[in-house]
């Protein structure tokens, strides 16, 4: 009797520390800490690609021979996306475009806000609030003299229990009036997935 | 008196785990899956709506979520609501990718490994066949596109495309497995199942493989035409030709690019195979003209009945397992018309028999499925056997006739797809049309309004559902 008392009690120990095992965590990460949890596209190689791209353009002899005596204004292009993941690439132009204006060597057009600027440049011509002397003109803003695209690919190989997922990121960024390309590089990530044998 | 306690708790073990397995064990173990779907399919087909915030709502979070899921976002796809769909579909997708990276040996691998070895393979939770998956992402695309999210269709066709290699490389493993373990349990092939599976070859005959489809190729090739990457199109349409070569509408678009790309060679050979000159000039583009692409897909893609086989088992008698086939007169398909002011624009050519699709993969399956039920024979009689050891006659007979109950076959497959796709694709001059759709199998016409733009694209989408047809025109 005894005996299985004992039995009882262990089986319910047991029990209760595969429980507490299962409790959720929280906890804050480093925005920047390049540990890879997924063969995803993740937040970790957004960072990575900004960073690449940002450095090798502001540091390419010409491009730094060209902004020591002007800031040329830029305007950037939607990234193509042709890899098989929905991301979000808006994110990467918008994390390459701050840095790039925080380098203070160029200045951006944002062509995402045509609409609204308009909207706002008739109400200060028309609603007759706006002091006329220094109401907004239409037709004075700076045209964009280079042009900032981006293409996104991934290759997606599988043998055996391994998958291995290369992506690549090129930027290049052409000068509008002369068509000439003024600068280009990429950015490979290549991430390597096992599967497991033994799991949950 | 000891020893009948142990007898007792042993049993007790045997039949607490039957329990249990039955009670975590998904929703079509006990009752055939094609029941559970039979109310979609009827909504379908009478346009009598169902609200899908209530139905199959558990069953969509059950082991088979991958299945249910697939149900209810074609379901809405069809009816037209779009956000319900895709959030299904997504949900459908994350769960093959979770299986598919989760550990080779798992806990809950092995778990209904053993429920399948005891029970039936209704407890195996559903995984998605090959051509099940492929489509998933198609319909996928298809919702990105009526959203006009054309970079969200390029991320899907692409991974359907992935997906056709990956189930080939899947489907060659799994055979291997399949033979592997039917020589370590020294399985023979049984005739009597063999003969089963060989009346289904003349619907499976149509297609190489179930994988491949030329219907998904050909919608990717649009969708890279609209994402103005004609060489990649080009690369699909081709794939979809050599799957489907008959379909005049494939021929006139590879043609079409390959003169457009100038592939000089592949132009000549296409030349020589499809000799149909007109095809080319009126494929020309003018300034005032537009193009209109039709997706017809009609029916519902046959259902899986069972087949009890009594085999012989090597300790003697005979023990009844349970077969998934398909028993169907094969109808053939009809292509939908479309007129303009009663003057014919242009007739729907077949490019996908998905009821072949379907048909094929449950005989790549066969071998696998025989395997499976033919060591669980042998394991369910060799438990019957132990309970007449230990429980005399009357515990043989509780174990025969949990076998003869729990022994059904797996019908499940995603039953709301089309039997088949037909594509129509023409220019027309730029304007309003109020175009009539006719189909032999409905009553009177359907009117569909689409607006031809300069240059632009209009996909109308057609599903026919027993009388019923259910239209959406989406322009680019």
């Amino acid at each position: 009797m005894i005996k299985e008392m004992k039995l009882l009690f262990a089986v319910v120990a047991v029990g209760a520390l595969t429980l507490s095992g299962c409790a959720s965590t929280i906890q804050y990460g480093d925005a920047g800490s390049a540990k890879p949890i997924s063969k995803d596209f993740g937040s970790s190689d957004l960072q990575q690609i900004a960073e690449a791209m940002v450095d090798s353009m502001i540091t390419f002899p010409p491009m730094v021979e060209l902004t020591s005596t002007q800031r040329p204004v830029v305007s950037v292009d939607k990234v193509k996306n042709k890899t098989m993941q929905h991301i979000d690439t808006e994110s990467i132009t918008d994390s390459v475009r701050s840095r790039l204006l925080r380098s203070g060597k160029f200045r951006f057009v944002d062509r995402t806000t045509d609409a609204q600027t308009v909207e706002e440049l008739k109400s200060q011509q028309e609603s007759g609030l706006v002091d006329k002397k220094n109401a907004v003109q239409f037709g004075q803003q700076l045209g964009a003299e280079f042009l900032l695209t981006a293409n996104f690919s991934e290759i997606r190989q599988q043998a055996g229990n391994t998958t291995d997922v290369y992506y690549k990121f090129t930027m290049s960024l052409k000068n509008l009036k002369t068509g000439i390309l003024e600068w280009s590089d990429e950015k490979e990530i290549r991430k390597v997935f096992t599967r497991g044998t033994f799991g949950g | 008196m000891s020893k009948l306690l142990n007898i007792l708790y042993r049993q007790g073990v045997t039949l607490a785990v039957l329990l249990t397995i039955s009670g975590c064990a998904s929703t079509s173990t006990f009752s055939a899956y094609p029941n559970k779907i039979k109310p979609l399919i009827s909504s379908l087909s009478s346009r009598v709506p169902i609200d899908l915030s209530e139905h199959l709502l558990s069953e969509s979070k059950s082991n088979d979520l991958i299945l249910y899921n697939m149900e209810r976002g074609r379901f809405a796809q069809v009816t037209g609501i779009s956000d319900i769909s895709m959030s299904g579909f997504n949900t459908s997708m994350e769960k093959i990718r979770e299986n598919d990276e989760k550990a080779l040996i798992s806990a809950s691998g092995i778990g209904a490994g053993f429920a399948a070895t005891m029970v039936n393979d209704n407890a195996i939770p559903y995984e998605g066949d090959g051509y099940e998956r492929v489509l998933l992402h198609h319909y996928q695309a298809l919702n990105y596109l009526k959203k006009k999210d054309l970079e969200g269709a390029g991320v899907e066709v692409r991974r359907a495309n992935a997906e056709q290699m990956d189930a080939m490389k899947r489907f060659e493993k799994d055979i291997d497995k399949a033979q592997e373990e039917a020589e370590k349990k020294k399985v023979r092939s049984n005739s009597r199942i063999d003969s089963q599976y060989a009346q289904m070859d003349e619907i499976a005959g149509r297609v190489k493989n179930s994988f491949q489809n030329a219907y998904t190729f050909y919608v990717s090739g649009f969708i890279y035409e609209l994402l103005q990457q004609p060489n990649d199109a080009y690369i699909d349409y081709k794939k979809a030709l050599e799957i489907y070569p008959e379909n005049r509408y494939v021929q006139k678009d590879v043609l079409r690019l390959a003169a457009k790309l100038e592939m000089r060679e592949d132009l000549e050979e296409l030349n020589r195979r499809f000799p149909i000159k007109s095809l080319l000039t009126d494929s020309k583009t003018d300034v005032n003209t537009g193009e209109i692409l039709v997706l017809f897909e009609e029916g519902f893609v046959p259902q899986k009945r069972e087949v009890k086989i009594p085999i012989p088992i090597s300790r003697g008698g005979l023990i009844s397992i349970a077969f998934p086939v398909y028993k169907e007169k094969w109808s053939v398909q009809v292509p939908l018309q479309i007129f303009n002011n009663n003057e014919l624009i242009g007739s729907t050519d077949p490019i996908c028999d998905i009821r072949a699709l379907a048909v094929k993969a449950l005989k790549e399956k066969a071998p696998v499925i025989a395997t499976r039920q033919i060591v669980r024979a042998i394991a369910k009689a060799a438990a019957a056997a132990a309970a007449k050891q230990n429980l005399g006659e009357l515990g043989q007979l509780a174990v025969s006739v949990w076998n003869l109950v729990s022994e059904n076959a797996d019908l499940r497959s995603w039953l709301t797809l089309p039997a088949n796709a037909q594509i129509l694709r023409a220019t027309l001059p730029v304007g309003d049309y109020k175009l009539a759709l006719q189909h032999p199998m409905t009553l009177g016409t359907t009117y569909v309004d689409v607006k031809i733009t300069t240059g632009g694209k209009s996909v109308l989408q057609v599903v026919r559902t027993g009388q019923q047809i259910y239209s959406s025109v989406t322009q680019f």
